[in-house]
């Protein structure tokens, strides 16, 4: 039997001890005499959390198809289980071995958003881990970060030694040869740290150097020595021929994503302004039919799980959806296995498939309009028109439909009151729909409208990169603005409004857009006991207002603050395909609300073309 | 079809809760592919009951289910697929056919059937000693020879006071001559080697500790009356003048039990829980479930 890292006593004692236990059904365990590398990957929030997301599982697939690597997986623990493995200075460890995480070679953590930096820092910590990376001795684990959020590393740098820019199907293989070989020949940290500066796509901080000019304005960015002055981001240019998980791990509790999860494609060819996502993950790749199919039926009989997600940016784009759901449907419903499709396009296509794999009376459909007007629509190039949200309303509706849920974003650039208010009458617009329209006799009840707005917080690499944000006031004045409005709707009563809290949206803001500064900040709040900052019930901010009083910072100037297109911004060392001149053409047509054809339309020469790959060589063909 | 199979649950997996292992049986049936039923609707479920719930942190060797299949297949069959699909921490120890109830009537639920379960509490290493064996011994002797042994019962929201006695069967050590006075025969020894001739060791799946102390206690479990071993081992405490702290206890189940007589499946129409107060000297004789 294997020994457990915690003591019964203590299992016994925390909430959901199986976040700790690991040997889950596919977890993959080796035989430490017979292993050179050992990699422990780490998704820096709850378990349930972190077992929900596919990246970790493709990268834990692809690190352990390798005779010599074992990679194991970490969690965040909880602050239950915090307060004890502080108290009895227990080691965190990966839930495969149970071994402690300072044993390993690597420690990869995976950044899905902002609000997670400080439980990087606790997972570190708990670890024994120099927080700061260059104090980390030889014996140390590599840290590495890796996810959307590298895309502006700056604020975290200091907490890391490599940032892999970009999909990580790419270069992880040739960093784990040239730590072998760098290891064999007796190299030291500092060698691997500069040979792995040299493979495409890993940005090593330590090497390079900032400087600001007497305005505080970031002026100097710098390699030291040899290092490259770009780090160009990873693209995986065979998308249908690449890694991916035939036996995703199997939790015994249940996952925030209690399914199997099936991308279906890699990217979008929307360019919504606002959308980081839309843009890091250029061109749009779709996995070829004969991939899915195979994936789907190994995946679901590897797992015993009884529901599929086709996961993408959105599944309307992919060209072959049709005959994949017509496959899936037979397949899985034999199997009785439910199917789940969400960033569905609401439309005729859409309202059939989703008659057959969902129970119509218990469901809801859901629009994305992100904006409440259609010049707010065509400022963030959302292109979705009202007709086509009524209309899709409608025929939702005449089947049998009766929920219908909305998402919107307050806050975004040159958005006006009447934006705003043109929120609450969309909603009554798509409730009058269903009461004139829908004879008595055939309703199923009152129509339920729910409207959820977030806060708009500009994101690196989209257009948006140079946006002021919104204040907490303002954006507290907006969301009142609307709740104002809705009320004084025709069908209030059938409109149901949810808001997004604003202190972490502008501490979101700081975070994305920061640089090296920064880091200080986040330093400071995590000793002032911030941790689990994504999760309404344990954040304060009282902690991070305390952290910005104490090391200076001034939030505003990375918030609230609009960049000049010239300025140096501190991500420019990225080069993730998308040129910054494009990019600053993007925001100039926003300010003209002028709307930008997607890929499939038209090649706007966002400058990803370089992989030659995906649409871009579908609209040359053309 | 339906199937009724006993399995054991154990070591790290003894930190998943009830729900979680349904759902973990649920997969494993799914991924051995076999010919489950399920029930109608947008959602089917698949028709899977389970006798007893296991508290957080125990282990056993005495877990029950019942499955329903659409088409006949051998039980060695199901326990073989279904073996080959699972963890370490779970282990499949019997599976049987049930007979097949008339058209029309349901058999009664594996839930109802069950009335006592016994359970292994060991001193776990490492905690306050524990008492020599004769001092057990003759603390167990003075505590089951008590009229009424009554004990603050708390639930979630009320502490009231309860009278355990009743609901003991018998408390015994190894090596004991102690009689159950309801069956004659019944000796501790025999109990703890399980001598029903069908190759189980009810004890398989437990964790041993060096220290070696441990008693026996088999308690009225089930939908009617239910006490658990551990408040039985914090009421022993008390005679033994021992600190009790419920971490210092293994808890294994052994056997999971419900009436001689009792239905099989057979004719499960009452299905009306009788208290079974078992300090009358009409102590019913319990039969493993998987009997």
């Amino acid at each position: 039997m294997r020994k457990l890292a915690l003591s019964d006593e203590i299992l016994e004692s925390i909430d959901k001890p199986a976040r700790y236990i690991g040997h889950e059904i596919n977890a993959v365990m080796k035989d430490l005499s017979k292993i050179d590398i050992r990699f422990c990957m780490c998704f820096p929030d709850v378990y349930e959390v972190g077992m929900s997301h596919l990246g970790i599982m493709i990268l834990y697939d692809m690190f352990n198809r390798r005779e010599d690597t074992w990679c194991e997986r970490v969690y965040s623990p909880w602050p239950d289980l915090d307060v004890i493995m502080r108290e009895k200075q227990i080691p965190l460890f990966a839930v495969e071995s149970q071994d402690p995480i300072k044993n390993f070679d690597f420690l990869g953590i995976t950044l899905q958003y902002e609000m997670c930096y400080t439980n990087v820092l606790q997972v570190l910590d708990l670890s024994g881990i120099h927080l700061m990376a260059s104090e980390r001795g030889e014996d140390e684990p590599i840290v590495i970060g890796g996810g959307p959020c590298v895309y502006n590393p700056e604020p975290i740098a200091d907490f890391f030694d490599i940032f892999y820019i970009g999909e990580g199907e790419t270069v992880y293989y040739e960093m784990l040869d040239t730590y072998k070989r760098i290891k064999a020949e007796g190299g030291s940290r500092h060698d691997f740290l500069r040979a792995a500066s040299h493979i495409e796509g890993l940005y090593v901080p330590s090497l390079y150097e900032v400087g600001y000019d007497e305005n505080g304005m970031l002026s100097r960015f710098e390699p030291k020595g040899d290092a490259p002055a770009k780090i160009k981001r990873q693209v995986v240019t065979n998308i249908s021929d690449t890694y991916y998980p035939e036996k995703p791990i199997v939790p015994y509790i249940k996952a925030v994503q209690d399914r199997v999860t099936l991308e279906i494609q890699r990217g979008c060819i929307r360019g919504c302004r606002f959308c980081q996502a839309g843009w890091i993950y250029r061109p749009v790749r779709e996995r070829s039919l004969e991939f899915l199919k195979r994936y789907a039926v190994d995946m679901i009989k590897n797992t015993g799980y009884e529901e599929i997600n086709l996961s993408s940016l959105s599944s309307s784009d992919y060209s072959k959806l049709k005959e994949l759901l017509d496959f899936l449907i037979t397949e899985m419903g034999n199997r009785k296995v439910n199917i789940s499709l969400p960033s569905l396009r609401i439309d005729a296509f859409a309202l059939d498939v989703m008659g057959k794999v969902q129970d119509v009376k218990k469901s809801s459909i859901t629009f994305a309009p992100e904006g409440g007007t259609q010049y707010m629509r065509d400022v963030i190039n959302k292109g979705l028109t009202e007709e086509q949200i009524l209309t899709g309303a409608l025929d939702a509706f005449k089947l049998g439909w009766n929920k219908v849920k909305l998402y919107f974003m307050l806050g975004q650039p040159f958005e006006n009151d009447e934006d705003v208010k043109g929120i609450p009458v969309l909603a009554d617009k798509i409730a009058r729909e269903y009461y004139e329209n829908i004879p008595k006799a055939t309703r199923n009840g009152k129509v339920a409208i729910t409207v959820s707005t977030s806060f708009f917080v500009p994101k690196p690499f989209t257009p948006f990169q140079w946006a002021a944000q919104i204040a907490p006031e303002e954006y507290l004045r907006r969301k009142s603005l609307l709740r104002t409005t809705l009320a004084e709707q025709l069908n209030a009563k059938s409109i149901k409004y949810n808001w997004h809290d604003s202190d972490t949206s502008i501490l979101e803001g700081l975070l994305a857009r920061g640089d090296r500064r920064v880091g200080a900040v986040i330093l400071e709040a995590y000793k002032n006991g911030a941790l689990f900052d994504a999760w309404t019930d344990h954040f304060e901010m009282k902690r991070w207002t305390d952290a910005l009083e104490k090391t200076g910072i001034d939030i505003d100037f990375y918030t609230t603050r609009e960049r000049n297109v010239d300025e140096m911004l501190p991500w420019d060392f990225i080069d993730a395909g998308i040129s910054k001149k494009f990019l600053a053409r993007e925001y100039e047509r926003s300010k003209q609300a002028l709307v930008t054809l997607n890929c499939r339309q038209r090649c706007s020469a966002c400058g990803c073309n370089e992989w030659n790959t995906g649409v871009c060589l579908e609209t040359r063909n053309r | 079809m339906t199937l009724r199979i006993r399995f054991a649950k154990y070591g790290a997996l003894r930190f998943i809760g009830h729900l979680d292992v349904m759902r973990y049986f649920q997969k494993v049936i799914r991924r051995a592919d076999l010919p489950v039923r399920y029930s109608q609707g947008f959602t089917p479920h698949q028709i899977m009951t389970f006798a007893h719930p296991l508290s957080l942190g125990v282990s056993s060797d005495a877990e029950y289910m019942e499955v329903d299949f659409t088409e006949e297949l051998s039980p060695e069959e199901v326990f073989e697929r279904m073996s080959a699909r699972m963890s370490e921490g779970f282990s499949l120890l019997s599976c049987k056919r049930l007979p097949d109830v008339p058209e029309g009537t349901r058999a009664q639920s594996l839930m109802s059937l069950v009335t006592a379960a016994e359970y292994m509490v060991s001193w776990k290493d490492g905690y306050p000693a524990p008492p020599d064996e004769d001092t057990l011994r003759s603390a167990i002797r003075e505590f089951y020879s008590k009229e009424s042994i009554v004990v603050e019962k708390s639930t979630k929201k009320t502490t009231a006071e309860t009278d355990i006695k009743p609901f003991i069967y018998r408390m015994y050590m190894p090596g004991d001559a102690f009689t159950d006075p309801s069956d004659p025969g019944f000796t501790g020894d025999k109990m703890i080697k399980r001598t029903f001739d069908d190759g189980i060791d009810n004890l398989a799946h437990a964790d041993r500790f060096e220290n070696g102390r441990k008693f026996f206690v088999c308690v009225a479990s089930g939908s009617a009356d239910n006490i658990k071993p551990g408040l039985v081992t914090e009421a022993l405490c008390e005679v033994l003048g021992y600190e009790y702290n419920k971490h210092a206890f293994a808890l294994h189940r052994m056997e999971t039990y419900k009436e001689e007589g009792g239905s099989t499946g057979k004719d499960g129409a009452d299905e009306q829980n009788v208290s079974k107060d078992c300090s009358e000297g009409e102590k019913r004789s319990l039969v493993p479930l998987d009997f």
